[in-house]
């Protein structure tokens, strides 16, 4: 599947879950519209009239931003009922996923060994990528994005090498804290327990749904709902911060070194036209050409990750430039 | 021979000198500046930011930014300028164990001293990285009207940074050996200095055969470019607000960067008559909408916007030669310090208050760390015509009834030195006397400072003014006050010895330095690391970059496939060297890297 075809899949945004071919595993994130145009010939973009829901890893049945409210404004209101804040009705039978053991010539493996539950706080699980995911040219091209995923660290700890190969249902497997078994067992198949789901917080399922599927900018949008919600919760800030996590070292990767000096690739007269918002005027403003990334996170006063964000778009807007 | 550095460690930027033959030269930071901002910063992530890259930062991160340090250093908890610096400042100021000031970034609290340490040892690292050996001396300035506090914790500040501060010398005086340096001089001289946090007037008297005599000083440590810098931000908020409503002072982002446009629009329009201030997408509205700022400055306007901050500083000259009791005809030269006295306006105020054209053959950015070099060489060379002398920064004394001050030192006195005074009893039957030992040049005693207090007891009852005691003052060569007092008739005594402190224990400094160098170890090794990695990741990018040239060339061969083979195992070695970060792994693997590089290359160019 090439990641053209994967657009295409993913093109139609539907309120079903996504089918197999749809879930794109490949390292990528949301992008803004206002970013797409730059990255490929039009022509090769299939009509998309309800292209903000396009995203590139999931495709979430709402929006993150716009759950996330929905569930806070029936978190407050009331206690939820699931029937009523559940997301669109889900088929019953659970996803079939096989866990494949880590491919030593693409990945630097690690050992890996079931432990016990990460707790808050507690630093990042370790994600080994691979070289070719963090693509020394421009990162911006579909093609040129590493063809295999990396590994999702799930919050229990276990760096597993999740690929999808078969799905029977819509709703995917939640990631479970704790849930571990040997990961290095080809043949082992996960199978869902529906018995956690009827009784879980709606949030909490879209959460780990989201989380599932790769879709960690959703989740985290949830996770932080979540947490604001209800500052008592355990599991959201561990799916927080291993969202997080994630895409903190899927943005790096894309990046590259974070060593590089950033500059500003378009011309000073030209800056204005950019679609971009006061964020990223604020971290564009920081690039003199004699800063490195890391240089620029350091002093951003953002999170990393939005930070990293950021600083990705730009360079996938060709509005910045490495060296 | 050893090498002394000249530190000028300014309030807002400090500066790196040393003396190469008989031309004294500023060494320019990594960035390439030659001035590096005092401001310490620590990340979110715990790591310490020093420099420019701290104060591109100091807005968005303004709770851990430390900046004008130096406006704390030795102070008391209780003293009005920490009370001052408590209301003004953006990060948080607490108390120290020893009544002394402590700043608290992220969950650490640091002494002032410090946090000087971190500015000074990142001075010592450009000179190193400019020298290519390690420094250990150095000499550094402080104002003239730093006491005796002041000048220790400068001191300790520099022996946390590794560093052994051999002189501390005065700012104006540093900045009058540069501009007088290699000349036979013999004049009074005006040293004008504004520079980003402080202005300082000093008049001093230049000697033949090297005597720097500072016969006043004064300034308002509240008053520089930064002023200068806030007015030009009000304009550009002000002009904002008109035309969209919004108040950008209310995002820390837009004002980082109003700051940074501010400063950098005032530098500009030193030397330009208009300049544009362009900050696109400064702040977006509640519609998501990004607007952008875009103005045009002119020197006039920024002039007229300023103009009250350049007549303050007219005033305090005018104060500088009431108190040297010179007329402004006596001063036969002045010298511009600091950056601020680029600005036409202020050269302008300059000459017409002193009536002649200000000299501008010294940098106003260097001389001072200029001077502190030139100092710092003929210290070590011995060359007796160019060392400055020792002398009390400021006057030193009793409190007396009525709370006076009685000075028994005068300022400038060259140490080691020793006076004697006799007092009386300010009351009948009086059998003790309280002796406040005190610095300072107010004759009003609760305008010095207290160096420390003790009671003579044992004296005869007697009407007021029978009983005489003689207290006298003796400064070592150390700069140790020692003060006895002694009840004549009786014989009674009792002494005290003052030593200037930073509020430090010898236990704390010594704990400081042991993090100071272990910070400075891991940064050179992290920073060999980066220098062997980025070597690493060219040659392997060449490296693989050649790969299908050689598959082309010898790729059919055997020995062509084990080469290549070969090659790819070496390219994995050193990834894996690169994620251990392991910086001798690394540096092991470059070498058969550049092999490797040389072998493709050579096959390429023959094929």
């Amino acid at each position: 599947m090439t990641p053209n075809d994967r657009r295409r899949g993913r093109s139609s945004p539907t309120s079903l879950p996504p089918e197999v071919g749809e879930i794109d595993v490949t390292w990528d994130e949301d992008l803004p519209p206002a970013l797409r145009g730059s990255k490929r010939p039009r022509s090769e973009e299939p009509p998309d009239p309800d292209s903000e829901f396009d995203r590139v890893t999931a495709i979430p049945e709402l929006p993150p931003e716009v759950f996330a409210k929905s569930m806070k404004g029936a978190l407050r209101s009331a206690p939820p009922k699931p029937a009523d804040s559940a997301p669109p009705e889900l088929g019953r039978e659970p996803p079939v996923m096989a866990v494949h053991p880590l491919d030593s010539a693409q990945f630097n493996v690690e050992t890996i060994k079931p432990s016990p539950i990460r707790r808050v706080g507690s630093s990042a699980p370790k994600i080994a990528v691979s070289p070719q995911a963090a693509p020394t040219a421009r990162p911006n091209s579909l093609r040129q994005r590493p063809a295999r995923a990396p590994k999702i660290p799930s919050p229990t700890g276990l760096e597993l090498d999740l690929s999808v190969e078969s799905v029977k249902t819509s709703r995917p497997q939640a990631a479970v804290p704790g849930h571990g078994r040997d990961p290095r067992d080809p043949t082992i198949e996960l199978d869902i327990k529906q018995s956690l789901a009827p009784k879980a917080d709606p949030a909490v399922l879209e959460m780990k749904d989201r989380y599932a599927m790769g879709d960690f900018t959703g989740a985290l949008v949830i996770a932080e709902s979540i947490i604001e919600t209800n500052p008592e919760d355990l599991e959201a800030p561990r799916y927080a911060q291993n969202c997080r996590d994630v895409l903190i070292q899927m943005y790096s990767a894309r990046l590259g070194s974070l060593t590089q000096h950033v500059h500003v690739a378009v011309p000073g007269d030209q800056i204005r036209w950019l679609t971009l918002d006061h964020r990223a005027g604020f971290l564009l403003s920081l690039v003199d050409g004699n800063s490195s990334i890391e240089e620029i996170l350091d002093i951003s006063g953002m999170t990393r990750l939005d930070a990293l964000r950021i600083m990705y778009q730009l360079l996938d807007q060709r509005v910045i430039g490495l060296r | 021979m050893e090498r002394v550095i000249g530190i000028d460690l300014g309030t807002t930027n400090s500066c790196v000198a040393i003396l190469e033959g008989d031309t004294s030269v500023v060494i320019p930071n990594r960035g390439g500046y030659k001035t590096t901002p005092s401001v310490v910063a620590v990340t979110e992530a715990g790591k310490r930011l020093v420099g420019h890259i701290a104060k591109r930062q100091a807005i968005t991160n303004a709770e851990n930014t430390v900046y004008a340090a130096k406006r704390l250093i030795g102070r008391k908890w209780n003293s009005p300028q920490v009370k001052n610096a408590i209301m003004t400042s953006s990060y948080t100021i607490v108390e120290g164990p020893h009544a002394d000031v402590r700043i608290k970034l992220r969950d650490k609290n640091y002494s002032v001293p410090e946090i000087s340490s971190m500015v000074l040892q990142e001075m010592k690292i450009v000179a190193e990285d400019y020298l290519g050996e390690p420094v250990k001396k150095a000499v550094v300035t402080v104002p003239a009207y730093f006491n005796d506090n002041q000048r220790q914790a400068t001191k300790d500040a520099g022996a946390i940074a590794g560093l052994d501060v051999i002189r501390i010398i005065n700012e104006p005086t540093a900045a009058s050996l540069a501009y007088g340096y290699g000349k036979d001089l013999d004049r009074t001289v005006a040293v004008y200095d504004l520079g980003g946090g402080t202005f300082d007037i000093s008049i001093l008297e230049i000697g033949s055969h090297g005597v720097f005599k500072v016969i006043s000083t004064t300034g308002d440590t509240f008053l520089g470019g930064e002023d200068f810098d806030a007015r030009i931000i009000d304009w550009l908020v002000s002009g904002f607000q008109d035309e969209h409503g919004i108040d950008l002072r209310q995002d820390r982002m837009a004002l980082q960067r109003l700051r940074d446009a501010a400063e950098k629009a005032k530098c500009e329009l030193s030397s330009v008559r208009e300049t544009e201030i362009n900050l696109p997408f400064i702040i977006s509205t509640g519609r998501n909408e990004a607007l952008h700022l875009q103005r045009t400055l002119p020197r006039q306007t920024l002039e007229k916007l300023t103009s009250d901050l350049v007549e303050r500083t007219v005033d305090i000259c005018r104060q500088a030669l009431s108190d040297a009791k010179l007329g402004v005809e006596e001063v036969e030269d002045v010298i511009l310090v600091g950056g601020m006295t680029r600005m036409p306006a202020v050269q302008s105020a300059v000459s017409g208050y002193f009536g002649r054209e200000p000299n501008k053959s010294v940098h106003p950015d260097e001389v001072v760390a200029m001077g502190a070099a030139i100092q710092g060489a003929a210290l070590v060379q011995d060359r007796q015509d160019m060392i400055l002398l020792d002398v009390t920064p400021h006057a030193l004394g009793i409190m007396t009834f009525g709370s006076h001050f009685e000075e028994l030192i005068p300022q400038n006195t060259t140490v080691p030195t020793s006076r004697t005074k006799v007092f009386t009893t300010s009351r009948d039957d009086q059998t003790a006397v309280k002796i406040l030992v005190m610095q300072g040049e107010s004759k009003r005693a609760d305008e010095n400072e207290l160096l420390g207090e003790f009671i003579l007891t044992g004296l005869r009852r007697a009407p007021k003014g029978h009983v005489e005691i003689e207290v006298t003052f003796e400064i070592n060569t150390d700069g140790i006050v020692s003060v006895h007092a002694k009840d004549m008739e009786t014989g009674q005594a009792q002494s005290i010895q003052v030593t200037a402190t930073s509020g430090l224990t010898q236990d704390e400094i010594k704990n400081m330095m042991t993090h100071a160098q272990d910070y400075l170890l891991e940064r050179r090794t992290d920073e060999h690391f980066e220098a062997a990695k980025q070597e690493a990741e060219t040659l392997i990018a060449e490296i693989e970059r050649l790969f299908p040239e050689i598959e082309r060339v010898v790729g059919s061969a055997d020995f062509g496939r084990d080469a290549i083979a070969k090659a790819k195992v070496t390219v994995d070695r050193a990834r894996n060297a690169i994620a251990s970060k392991d910086s001798n792994l690394v540096k092991e693997q470059v070498d058969q890297l550049a092999r490797t590089q040389r072998m493709f290359k050579g096959v390429v160019s023959r094929g």
